[in-house]
Formats: C-alpha cells, structure tokens, sequence
C-alpha cells in the first residue's frame, strides 16, 4: 500500500482513538484471556483487525464500543482458548451465597461472611470462578464487573439488546455466586456446613 | 402500582438493577421504601451490594504494560 497522506491520516486517526480504549481494552482482554500474553496476543490481534476494517467505522460514533466488539468477536472465535467446565445454568438458585453464608456464619460465628469469603479468594480464584461461566455470561459479566461500562454500552459491544444484557447479567451474578463457593470449597477457604440434622 | 407498595417478590427482581442505578426515579423509590421496612429483603441487598463491590474491586485492578501502545502499533507495521 503506497504511504500516502491519505494512508497517514488515516492511520494517524486510527492511533489517536486506539490511544483512548487501550488501557480498558487490555483490561478486558486480560479478563477474557486470563493471562497477560494471551490478553496481549488477543489485543493485537483485535488491533489488526480494527485497523483492516477502519473505513466500516462510523466516523462520530461510539469507536470504544466498535473496538471492544472486535475484540471480543475475535476472542469468541479464538480457537486455542480451554474450554472449561461450567456451571450448569439451571443449578443458580438467587441468593446462593447469601444461603450458603448464613450457613456458615451460623457456625462460625463469622459476622461479614460474605466479604470473608470473597476477600480470602484472590483475584486468580475470582478469575477460574469468572472462566466458569458459559461464554454468553461471562462476556457480560466481564464488561460489568469492568466497572467501566452502562448496561447501554454492553448492549452495544455485544449487539444484544438492552433486556437481555440484564437478564444475562442478573443469570450471570447468580452463576458466579454459585462458582465461587465452589472456587471457595476446592481451594479449602470455605467448607461445606455440616447439615444440622 | 397498589398502595400498599412493593411485595418482597418484586422487590427482589429489581435489587440487581437498583444496585446499578439502571432503574427509573419511581422504580428506585419503591425499591428504597421497601428497603426501608423490609429487613431481609434489605439483608440481601447489602449481601448483595457487598459482593459486587468485593469483584468489581478485584476484578477491575490490572496493570497497565508501560508499553501498551507501542506493542499494538508496531504490529500494524508487521506484514501478516
Ligand atoms: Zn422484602
């Protein structure tokens, strides 16, 4: 391709709206692929790809949102990520680590088990809790937990509508409550109440 | 909505969306007013509430590669 100053330009935009999303674009990719050099590969690989289809952006439009929707389509579609088993949807029932926490303060005596348990799990223990989710979840749960992001952007990054980034979100919380005692039970943070019958 | 305000059941479905701050002025208030008088509807809000607040904590802190974008622009110079 000649370096014209059309090609600069372009490509000087191009870098100037990279400049704004790449710190959280990282951070969701560091999310989506759990580790720094995976995070990265999948971060320059999402680069290229927005920079091939940069005349498709619509110049004055949401460029954070149309660069995380390229990333995470080309995560989605990342054939080496693992493949993990997850939770099983029908098996979150709402408030189930609000249960299994009375359980266990009853017995310990503990009086925030909630913040005991998520502050004794580190963030590689909220991350393997996090990979359980079905992908469809955790895309969503990812961008929320971000803290970075209205129901409205996630809606846009992943084109689905607004009522389903809440259901899958409101599903997504649940799931990851349940995933966490779990993470909580293998690594002996937590353990199971002994039924008091 | 009846005068009788919000039952635990509704209130429920909307502690997600109150949390977040997605719901309307008069959704919100209803939420709050239940939140008020109903202790464990309240409970599991701030149970919930708390959580959130641990994983957004955790899950939000990453350091930032000193140099991130040298590392994305450079591939743009690399022949596929
Ligand atoms: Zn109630």
């Amino acid at each position: 391709m000649p370096n014209g100053p059309t090609q600069v330009g372009h490509r000087a935009e191009f870098e100037e709206l990279l400049g704004t999303v790449a710190p959280v674009a990282y951070k969701v990719a560091v999310r989506l692929a759990r580790n720094p050099d995976d995070a990265m590969d999948l971060l320059q690989d999402a680069t290229v790809q927005a920079y091939k289809g940069f005349e498709t952006f619509q110049r004055g439009s949401n460029f954070r949102a149309w660069f995380l929707r390229v990333l995470t389509n080309r995560f989605l579609k990342s054939k080496s990520r693992r493949v993990l088993e997850t939770v099983p949807i029908d098996d979150a029932e709402d408030i189930y680590l609000y249960r299994k926490s009375q359980e266990l303060g009853e017995e310990g005596n503990s009086p925030d088990p909630a913040g005991l348990l998520i502050d004794r799990l580190d963030v590689e223990a909220v991350q393997d809790a996090l990979d359980r989710l079905p992908d469809e979840f955790r895309t969503v749960a990812v961008m929320y937990f971000m803290n970075d992001f209205s129901y409205e952007e996630i809606a846009d990054i992943l084109e689905i509508p607004i009522g389903t980034v809440r259901s899958r979100l409101h599903r997504a919380r649940k799931l990851l409550q349940k995933a966490l005692w779990e993470v909580g039970v293998s690594r002996g943070i937590v353990q199971e109440a002994t039924s008091g019958v | 909505m009846g005068c009788e305000g919000m039952t635990c059941l509704e209130a429920f479905k909307k502690l997600d969306d109150y949390l977040d701050r997605e719901l309307t002025a008069d959704e919100a208030e209803a939420v709050r007013a239940h939140l008020e008088k109903c202790q464990h509807c309240a409970e599991v809000f701030e149970f919930d509430a708390a959580v959130v607040r641990c994983l957004k904590a955790k899950l939000s802190r990453i350091d930032l590669p000193p140099d991130l974008m040298a590392q994305l622009t450079s591939r743009l110079d690399t022949p596929a």
